[in-house]
C-alpha cells in the first residue's frame, strides 16, 4: 500500500482555475510533469519531461539596456546570446534582447534565477499535497455539483504517491476528482487508486500497437488492458480520442476503437472527440524544440461529424471536442 | 406571457442601448440562456445585475424593501427607483468623484502632485519620512476624508446653482412626490433622493499599498528612500526595482487576501467617508465606481506610481484588476472583487472581464459562464460583464504585448496567454476567432 501522507510532493508545471475543458462542469487542473508517451501532436511539451525546462518568452525580454543582462553573466555554457537591437514596441529607444542557444544549453537554470522580468523562467515547480489541496480549495466555490479538481499532466499517475494522496485529500474534503490519463501505468495503482477517482479522462489514441508505439514511444497492450481492468471493477470512463488526420483517423481505426469502447460496456459515460490543432506549436519555440508533426492539418467539421457517427452508431454516448 | 424565444436574432445585435439583467437565485435557465448567449454574441451584453446585493444596498440607503425590488439601472450601471427617486448618480454638476491613487501619490510626494508642482490642502509627509506602514496607511485615510468633505462643498454649491437656473421640469412631472410637495426634483421634491458619487483606481492604490508594504517593511528588500527615488524617476535607471514588483508583489485580482484587504480597505475608507454625509436634498450619499474610459485619461495625468506603473499609463477600470496583474484565470479574479464591500455601491460598480464568451462552446459553455457568475455574486458581487476580446483587440494585443500579457483565450484542450503564442499562431487564433463574428 502506498503510505497515506501529505508532506510528499509532486513536480507540476501549473496549475489552472476555471478549466472548462477537464471534465465535467467548472474544474481546477493541476498538471504534474513528467510523461512516459511522446505523442507527435503533444500540445503540451512542456509536460514532458520530468526535470524543469527552461521556457524563454522573448516577448517579456525587456533588453539589457533597462536590466542590464544579469543572466548573460551567470550562464557558464556560452548559451545566452545577445541580438541585435531592435526598435521597442512603445517608445523611442532601442532593445538589445537575449536569446537562447539551445545546443549549448546546459539547462541549470541560473539565467532563471537573475531574470528581472522571468522572461527566462523554470518551467515546473515542486508543490505539497497541502498546498494543492489549499489552491484547489479556494476555487470550491464555483464548483457546484458538477465541477471540481482534475489531476492531469504530463501523466499523473507517473508521479503516484503524489497523486494518490492528492485525490484520497481532495475526496474526503468533498471535492470531485478527474484523472486525466494514458493508461500508461502498472494496473495495481490503478486499482489503489480507484476509489478517490470520480471519472477517469481516459485516452485511447491508436488500436494497432505497432502504430501506437511509432505515433507516441509506446505499444497499447497496456493501455487497453487498463482501461478494461477499470471497468470490471466498476470505475467511470470518459474516453478521449484525439483524432489526428494521417495517424488515427482512418475510419478503420475508428471504427475499431468504436467497437472496443462499446465492449467496455456502462463504465464508459462519454467518449469525445479531440479534433487535431496545432496551437501547441508555439510552446515549442519556447522550449526551443522542434514541432515534429508539421504537414498535417485539422480535421474539418464534416468530417468530425462523420467519426462521430461511428461511436453513435454503436449507441455509445459520444461528443466533438 | 408568450414563449422566450430559444434563439437570438442577430439582427438585434446592436451596442446600444445598454442592456442589464436583473438576476437572483429564482431566475429561469432559459433566461439565463438568452442572456448568455446573447453577451457571446452580442459582446458582452447584457450585463448582469445581482438583486441581492443591490437591492439590500438600496434599503441600506433609505428605500422601504417594496420599492427597493422595483429598481432599474440607469446611466451605465446605477441602480435607482424608475419614478420615484432623483439619484443624481452622476453627481450633481461635474462628474465628481476623489481619484484614490491622486490622493496616495499626494501621501508620497509630501502633498504635491509631480507632474504640475501644484500642492494640495493638507501638508503631509514624503514617502521616505514614514516610520511604519500603518502611519502612511492613518495618512492616507486622512487624506481621503479632507478631500471627501471638500467635494461635498462643491456639490452644495452645484446643487444651489441648478435649483436656481437649471429646473428638471420635464423630470419633475414623471415623479412621484414632485406633484404632491410643488418642488422641482432639483429642490428635492421627489419621493426618494440620492447623490451618487463615482471614485475610481482601487486596484492600482491597492496593488501600490501592497508593494510599499511588502517590499520596504516586511521584506525589506528596499528602501523607502529608494522606491521613493525610482518613481521620481518615472522608473528609469530602476527596471529591476519595476520588475520586481510586478513579478514578485501580489496584486489585486489574484484571490491574495492581503491585497484584496487593501482593496477592500480603500474602498471602504472612501465609501464610510462618503456615507456618513447628508447630501444636499437631505439625501443619502451613494457610493460606485465606474471609470467608463476615464481610467486612460486619468492615468495620462498621473505619475509614476508604487505599482509598477509609469507616469502616463492608463489605470485599472472601475474595480477590476490592474491590466495584466490578474494571472490566475478568472475564477481568483472574480474572488478578489467580491472581497470589496459591495453592499456600500449603491450607486453601482463594474467588473469587466476581459475573456471571450466565445471560446467556451455550446450550451455546455454557457452552464459553466452561469457558475463562474453566479459564484461571483453568491460572493457578493454587485454587476459583472464580459469584455469580448474583438480581432481588433487581438491585433492591439499583438503590437503592444505588455499591456495585453493578461488576455486569455482559450484553445480546445488548454487556455494560453495570447501574447505568449507566437506570431503565426496568432494569426491563426485570430482567423478562427473571426470565424465567430
Amino acid at each position: 500500500m502506498t503510505p497515506k501522507t501529505e508532506n510528499v510532493t509532486g513536480r507540476i508545471y501549473d496549475i489552472q482555475g476555471f478549466a472548462v475543458h477537464d471534465g465535467p462542469g467548472v474544474r481546477t487542473t493541476v498538471f504534474l510533469k513528467g510523461c512516459p508517451l511522446r505523442c507527435l501532436w503533444c500540445h503540451s511539451p512542456e509536460s514532458q519531461r520530468s526535470e524543469y525546462d527552461l521556457s524563454y518568452l522573448a516577448v517579456k525580454c525587456v533588453g539589457k539596456e533597462l536590466c542590464g543582462a544579469p543572466c548573460v553573466g551567470v550562464c557558464q555554457s556560452g548559451a545566452l546570446i545577445e541580438c541585435e537591437p531592435e526598435k521597442a514596441v512603445t517608445g523611442d529607444r532601442m532593445v538589445t534582447k537575449v536569446k537562447v542557444d539551445r545546443e549549448r544549453c546546459a539547462e541549470c537554470l541560473r539565467c532563471a534565477g537573475v531574470c528581472p522580468s522571468k522572461a527566462l523562467s523554470a518551467s515546473g515547480r515542486e508543490i505539497s499535497v497541502e498546498e494543492a489541496y489549499t489552491r484547489i480549495n479556494k476555487d470550491r466555490f464555483v464548483f457546484k455539483k458538477d465541477g471540481g479538481a482534475t489531476i492531469s499532466g504530463g501523466e499523473p499517475m507517473g508521479q503516484f504517491e503524489f497523486t494518490l494522496n492528492l485525490a484520497r485529500k481532495l475526496k474526503e474534503n468533498g471535492i470531485g476528482v478527474c484523472l486525466d490519463t494514458t493508461g500508461y501505468a502498472p494496473p495495481e495503482q490503478f486499482l489503489e487508486i480507484l476509489e478517490y477517482i470520480d471519472l477517469f479522462l481516459y485516452d485511447i489514441k491508436h488500436m494497432d500497437s505497432k502504430k501506437h508505439r511509432s505515433f507516441t514511444g509506446v505499444p497499447n497492450e497496456l493501455i487497453l488492458s487498463n482501461a478494461r481492468l477499470l471497468a470490471e471493477n466498476g470505475a467511470s470512463l470518459q474516453i478521449r480520442v484525439p483524432v489526428i488526420p494521417k495517424l488515427n483517423a482512418g475510419m478503420e481505426n475508428l471504427e475499431q476503437t468504436a467497437d472496443f469502447c462499446a465492449r467496455l460496456g456502462g463504465a464508459v459515460k462519454l467518449v469525445q472527440l479531440l479534433p487535431y490543432h496545432s496551437m501547441g506549436r508555439s510552446k515549442y519555440a519556447r522550449l526551443g524544440q522542434p514541432y515534429r508533426l508539421s504537414n498535417v492539418e485539422p480535421p474539418d467539421e464534416a468530417f468530425m461529424e462523420r467519426a462521430l457517427e461511428v461511436f453513435l452508431s454503436r449507441g455509445l454516448p459520444g461528443k466533438i471536442r | 406571457m408568450s414563449t422566450p424565444p430559444n434563439a437570438i436574432d442577430p439582427a438585434l445585435v446592436v451596442p446600444d442601448p445598454s442592456v442589464c439583467i436583473r438576476v437572483n437565485e429564482h431566475t429561469p435557465d432559459i433566461i439565463w440562456k438568452i442572456a448568455i448567449e446573447s453577451s457571446k454574441l452580442a459582446g458582452g451584453i447584457p450585463q448582469f445585475d445581482n438583486d441581492e446585493v443591490i437591492i439590500r444596498s438600496l434599503v441600506e440607503r433609505g428605500i422601504p424593501l417594496e420599492e427597493a425590488r422595483e429598481y432599474g439601472i440607469i446611466g451605465c450601471v446605477e441602480p435607482t427607483i424608475p419614478g420615484k427617486e432623483w439619484p443624481c448618480c452622476g453627481s450633481t454638476g461635474s462628474f465628481g468623484g476623489v481619484t484614490l491613487i491622486s490622493v496616495l501619490n499626494l501621501c508620497i510626494h509630501g502633498n504635491v502632485n509631480p507632474m504640475t508642482g501644484a500642492a494640495g490642502r493638507l501638508p503631509c509627509k514624503k514617502l521616505y519620512e514614514y516610520e511604519s506602514f500603518e502611519e502612511l496607511q492613518a495618512e492616507y485615510e486622512r487624506q481621503v476624508r479632507f478631500y471627501v468633505d471638500f467635494q461635498q462643498k462643491i456639490f452644495q454649491f452645484f446643487e444651489v446653482v441648478y435649483s436656481e437656473f437649471f429646473p428638471c421640469i420635464s423630470a419633475s412631472v414623471m415623479m412621484d412626490g414632485c406633484m404632491e410637495s410643488g418642488k422641482d426634483v432639483t429642490w428635492g421634491g421627489a419621493k426618494y433622493n440620492a447623490l451618487g458619487v463615482m471614485t475610481n483606481t482601487f486596484a492600482n492604490t491597492a496593488d501600490s499599498l501592497m508593494t510599499i508594504k511588502k517590499l520596504c517593511f516586511d521584506w525589506k528588500k528596499v528602501s523607502l528612500r529608494e522606491l521613493y527615488d525610482a518613481l521620481c524617476a518615472n522608473w528609469e535607471g530602476y527596471e529591476n526595482l519595476r520588475q520586481m514588483i510586478i513579478n514578485e508583489v501580489p496584486h489585486y485580482g489574484n484571490d491574495d487576501d492581503e491585497v484584496d484587504e487593501l482593496a477592500r480597505w480603500c474602498s471602504d475608507v472612501y465609501a464610510d467617508a462618503l456615507m456618513s454625509y447628508k447630501g444636499p436634498r437631505n439625501c443619502a450619499m451613494a457610493a460606485g465606481s465606474l471609470t467608463l474610459t476615464a481610467n486612460v485619461f486619468i492615468g495620462k495625468r498621473t505619475p509614476a506610481t508604487p505599482d509598477g506603473r509609469r507616469s502616463g499609463e492608463p489605470m485599472a477600470d472601475a474595480i477590476s484588476p490592474r491590466q495584466g496583474a490578474a494571472l490566475n484565470g478568472p475564477v481568483s479574479y472574480v474572488k478578489s472583487a467580491a472581497k470589496l464591500s459591495h453592499r456600500k455601491f449603491s450607486n453601482g460598480n463594474q467588473l469587466n472581464i476581459r475573456f471571450d464568451p466565445r471560446s467556451v462552446e455550446g450550451d455546455e459553455g454557457t452552464w459553466k459562464l452561469r457558475e463562474l457568475i453566479k459564484a461571483y455574486f453568491e460572493l457578493g458581487g454587485l454587476q459583472l460583464q464580459f469584455n469580448v476580446v474583438a480581432t481588433e483587440e487581438l491585433r492591439k494585443a499583438q503590437k503592444d504585448p505588455i499591456a495585453y500579457k493578461d488576455l486569455i483565450v482559450r484553445i480546445a484542450g488548454f487556455s494560453t496567454y495570447f501574447v505568449h503564442m507566437s506570431p503565426e499562431v496568432q494569426e491563426d487564433f485570430i482567423n478562427r476567432s473571426e470565424q465567430y463574428v
